[in-house]
């Protein structure tokens, strides 16, 4: 059994790094020409059709650039602050569920890399840890924009992170569980179940919406906002990317960062997005679960490759939801960020616990 | 999750502080910069669970599973949390407002001090001592900083911190190595064992009365230590028939946590090696605070301290008896020895209140009911009288901390006859002059140290008694034979008269009635 | 139960590997011509003033400290959202005490002003 498990996990962790690393690369494209869209312009589409092969070329280009320490910098921190960031962007996927089972080897797999019964906690973990990577490196180049930016992104980090947290506590509450495929379990019973309790004045309802999955996203939609919210400032994106703001910080706390230490960086914000959309996907839109497709009758194998498919699909839409974000809102002031973290969000999650208690207690 | 109404209603004086302290929050955080309302509101609170906590004297009972024990000893001493805090309060207005720092803040800690120390008297578990101990701490580092533009009190404060948090640093550990020997937190549970586990401890009486804990790991650990593991070890410690070396270790590790838990303890009563921080927090702190810390604190300590001494350990232990009275001497001969050279009269208070720790420790040292009553009796009385003392050092205090010094006494008598008077009663009574309540206090701690066969430390005890009488009547002699300009600035305040009029009163009465 | 940890071990070991790879490649494929210029630290063309490594506002040290107050009531109510649906009522009443006394110092730091930034 061991071997067998260690090769499967291993195979795993080729597909989803597979999966997380080309994902990347093409949203580093998807990007650009998203943008160039919006921004009625052409965009990169000279490398390769369409320019797909742009990615490539730039790593390429990073890889070959000169390392740049500067001679005030703290050379072992300088050096080891991209390495934190990608690390925790790479390992962050170990606990989301991307796809339910799977007949391979002669047995049932199940997709996802490491089966835990702490999976949300993992997530927060790392989270926390990812926040090391970013003030690190703007303390290590002793560079004032860089410091400036590396602060403040740890205050953003935290401030959000704590909304991030709170917002998860609603599902766990529902689903009863740490484990992310037990809270996608969760989720694929028809609403019209969890209906049956409605007073009687609003039984009208089960016809209407009780065709719908029982996604977490109708029982949290509070929750879900915030929690969509907070990954934006998670993942240092648009309206939330204070920590470079170009205008005012130069990149902020990249800025003294050159060739692949600084792709570490570019590399880890695009994997960080893509493991935040999956992993909103997990906890409220159901995961891999596409309603109706148990009905269709088919193969279990083709069942299991359809389930993929629909977790691909929802990830990329969030994806591509936050790249459009990203090219339609302005940026925050700093403390119009701060206001909306500590006396908007922190607020609101506490409330949504509240509420989900109260709620869950007449519901039983 | 099964708590009863009973939780609540054996704990109302505990509550009562809690809900007086969030309702002072709400007020200052609702309407700003109105401290006068948060001053009535928490004396009103200290007042009310002052009289619930009278009237809980009567009921003995647990609550919590167990995690709390209330009765008359718990009421007992939240009763006198109540009066040094409501008394504080009442201090800390006048002297408050004439340094300009009349903040509300001042009274949210004082009520979660209080709150602190309610729960370290009523704990039935190590782990409610250690909650306790840090709620009560953590707001006193506020308090003693909390002249925020004084570099004195910052520097007592941060001193006080960083101390105080290597204090706790032992206690938990101490703690954490009990529960590893004993196998439970709970002092019923661990009273249970602890006979068994002192019992077949190998070490030689020697070791521990050399006074330092750390002798004990000196003695050397078996080798089996690793091999031994703690839980197999803690289960056959707890029957009787066993092989004696496995034993011997959880019963060193026992004594070694107690030993560490004591140095903890001793820390915060401001005992004899652990006393140093005593005098430059005292001296830093703003007035009011540091009779707040010299006496409810204190008080609170000895209640953790007796708790674990009599309910915990029980009578059965020689050795940590010896251990507390060593400690119990050598703070009372440095805290006399010492506050003879003191020219600053915080400063020698703060010695004196190192002695009168020793005091108090010999009382728990005798481990004998006489010992724990006479502690308990002690506490109440210490506490009148030292926080009538800061209250007229309080009064006499001015901007630049100029009129600490004892030769700045010189004349009071002459311009405020009444004020002298009382200060006079007050170091008469901490010098052990009868009829007054120190005196009592210490001759029923000193009858325990006898009754407990150690004389010795009792002759110690009288003997720095005597020490101790020159520099408290030195106060007095300066106030009454010297000429001199000792001036009151501005108005005394109505409340802090009150106060000390409070305090004077419970001296003479506990004194001649006891 | 402790072998559903190898996966995530054999991830960051990975993980770890590709960073320190990725990391230090320019180290060795890429050009080495340092100058002096070049290694200063960048402040938009000027010449750099003073160390980065100064005092900063003490704001940050604010939001540290409150990230760190909630951050532990956060960790307290995971298990309690776990086993939320076996404690019923009383679990309910209990947490509702807790969040309402943090609620409590949450409306003081409010009020006193350690929210805002400007």
């Amino acid at each position: 059994m061991d071997t067998t498990f260690v090769l499967l996990s291993i195979a795993k962790i080729a597909v989803v790094w597979g999966g997380v690393l080309t994902g990347a690369a093409i949203l580093v494209l998807a990007e650009r020409r998203i943008s160039a869209w919006i921004q009625n312009r052409l965009g990169p589409n000279r490398v390769g059709p369409f320019g797909l092969l742009q990615s490539a070329a730039d790593v390429v280009k990073l890889l070959f650039k000169e390392d740049i320490v500067p001679t005030a910098a703290n050379r072992f921190v300088h050096d080891f602050a991209p390495m934190i960031s990608i690390t925790v962007a790479l390992t962050t996927f170990a606990v989301i569920p991307f796809g339910d089972t799977i007949e391979a080897f002669g047995q049932n797999v199940k997709l996802i890399v490491a089966d835990v019964n702490i999976g949300m906690l993992y997530i927060l973990a790392l989270t926390g840890i990812g926040v090391y990577g970013i003030t690190l490196a703007g303390w290590s180049s002793n560079n004032k924009y860089s410091l400036l930016g590396g602060l403040r992104s740890s205050a953003q980090l935290i401030s959000y992170e704590l909304s991030m947290g709170l917002s998860i506590i609603g599902v766990i509450m529902i689903s009863g569980t740490l484990r992310l495929d037990e809270v996608v379990m969760h989720q694929t019973a028809p609403l019209a179940h969890s209906m049956q309790k409605l007073p009687s004045w609003l039984q009208w309802l089960i016809p209407v919406a009780g065709w719908l999955p029982s996604w977490n996203v109708f029982f949290q939609p509070i929750g879900f906002i915030t929690f969509v919210v907070a990954s934006f400032a998670e993942t240092n994106r648009l309206p939330f990317d204070l920590p470079e703001a170009e205008p005012e910080l130069v990149g902020g706390y990249h800025t003294e960062y050159t060739g692949m230490k600084f792709g570490l960086f570019f590399l880890s914000e695009y994997a960080n997005m893509i493991t935040s959309s999956a992993l909103i996907t997990t906890l409220f839109l159901g995961g891999w679960h596409l309603p109706f497709a148990e009905s269709w009758g088919l193969s279990p194998f083709a069942l299991s490759l359809v389930k993929i498919g629909t977790f691909f699909v929802k990830v990329t839409i969030l994806v591509v939801f936050y790249i459009i974000v990203r090219w339609t809102l302005p940026r925050f002031r700093y403390d119009q960020l701060m206001r909306l973290g500590w006396k908007v969000m922190l607020p609101l999650s506490i409330a949504n616990i509240l509420a989900t208690g109260l709620l869950l207690l007449w519901w039983s | 999750m099964g708590f009863q109404i009973s939780d609540i209603a054996n704990n109302a004086p505990l509550f009562t502080l809690v809900a007086t302290g969030l309702v002072v929050i709400l007020l200052e955080s609702a309407k700003s910069g109105k401290p006068n309302v948060s001053f009535i509101v928490s004396l009103a609170g200290f007042i009310l669970s002052g009289l619930l906590a009278v009237g809980g004297l009567k009921t003995e009972d647990v609550s919590f599973g167990g995690m709390l024990m209330n009765g008359s000893y718990s009421n007992f001493f939240a009763i006198v949390f109540c009066l040094t805090g409501s008394l504080t309060i009442l201090i800390s207005k006048s002297y408050l407002e004439r340094f300009g720092q009349f903040r509300s803040e001042f009274y949210i800690l004082v009520l979660f001090a209080a709150m602190g120390m309610v729960l370290m008297a009523s704990a039935n578990d190590l782990i409610i001592i250690f909650l306790g101990i840090e709620l009560m701490s953590v707001s006193l580092y506020v308090l003693a900083g909390f002249f925020r533009t004084q570099d004195r009190s910052n520097e007592s404060a941060l001193k006080y911190f960083l101390l105080g948090a290597f204090a706790t640093g032992f206690l938990l550990y101490g703690i954490a190595l009990v529960y590893g020997s004993a196998g439970s937190t709970n002092f019923s549970v661990i009273h249970n064992q602890a006979p068994a586990l002192m019992k077949n401890q190998p070490l030689p009486d020697s070791v521990v009365q050399a006074g330092l804990p750390d002798s004990v790991v000196q003695a050397g650990l078996p080798d089996s230590v690793v091999q031994a593991g703690l839980p197999d070890s803690v289960v056959q410690a707890g029957d009787s028939g066993l092989p004696a070396g496995q034993a011997g270790l959880a019963g060193t590790i026992f004594l070694l946590g107690l030993g560490l838990v004591i140095v903890g303890l001793a820390f915060k009563v401001a005992a004899a090696p652990f006393h140093m921080w005593a005098p430059d927090v005292y001296d830093g702190a703003p007035t009011p605070a540091t009779g707040f810390m010299a006496t409810a604190a204190k008080a609170a300590a000895f209640g953790a301290f007796v708790s674990i001494a009599f309910k915990m350990i029980g009578s059965t232990s020689g050795t940590i008896s010896n251990l507390l009275a060593v400690i119990a001497a050598a703070s009372m001969i440095l805290g006399n020895v010492i506050a003879i050279s003191q020219s600053n009269i915080k400063r020698m208070l703060a010695y004196s209140s190192i002695a009168h720790a020793g005091y108090m420790l010999s009382g728990i040292a005798a481990a004998n009911v006489e010992g724990q009553a006479g502690v308990m009796y002690y506490v109440a009385a210490y506490a009148c009288m030292t926080l009538g003392a800061f209250a007229i050092v309080s009064i006499l205090e001015r901007d630049d901390a100029a009129n600490l010094s004892i030769d700045g006494y010189a004349g009071l008598s002459a311009k405020h006859p009444v004020i002298a008077a009382a200060l006079a009663l007050f170091m008469f009574s901490l010098a052990g002059i009868p009829p007054l309540a120190g005196f009592f206090g210490k001759y029923y701690v000193f009858l325990a140290a006898v009754k407990a066969d150690m004389t010795w430390l009792a002759i110690v005890g009288v003997l720095t008694s005597l020490i101790s009488a020159y520099y408290y009547l030195r106060v007095v002699v300066v106030m009454y034979f010297k000429e001199g300009e000792a001036a009151v600035e501005g108005r005394i305040g109505m409340s802090t008269v009150v106060a000390i009029a409070v305090c004077a009163y419970l001296v003479v009465q506990l004194g001649v009635y006891p | 139960m402790i072998e559903s940890y190898i996966p995530i071990f054999i991830m960051i070991v990975g993980a770890m590997g590709f960073a320190v790879v990725m990391g230090k490649m320019n180290e060795f494929v890429g050009p080495k011509r340092p100058s002096e210029e070049k290694l200063s630290t960048y402040e938009s063309g000027m010449e750099p003033v003073r160390s980065a490594r100064e005092r900063f506002s003490v704001k940050f040290y604010m939001v540290a400290m409150l990230f760190i107050v909630f951050d532990i009531e956060v960790v307290f109510l995971y298990p309690w959202a776990v086993s939320y649906k076996l404690l019923g009522t009383p679990g309910f009443i209990t947490m509702f005490v807790f969040i309402a006394v943090l609620l409590v110092g949450y409306f003081y730091v409010w009020r006193k002003g350690a929210l805002e930034w400007d």
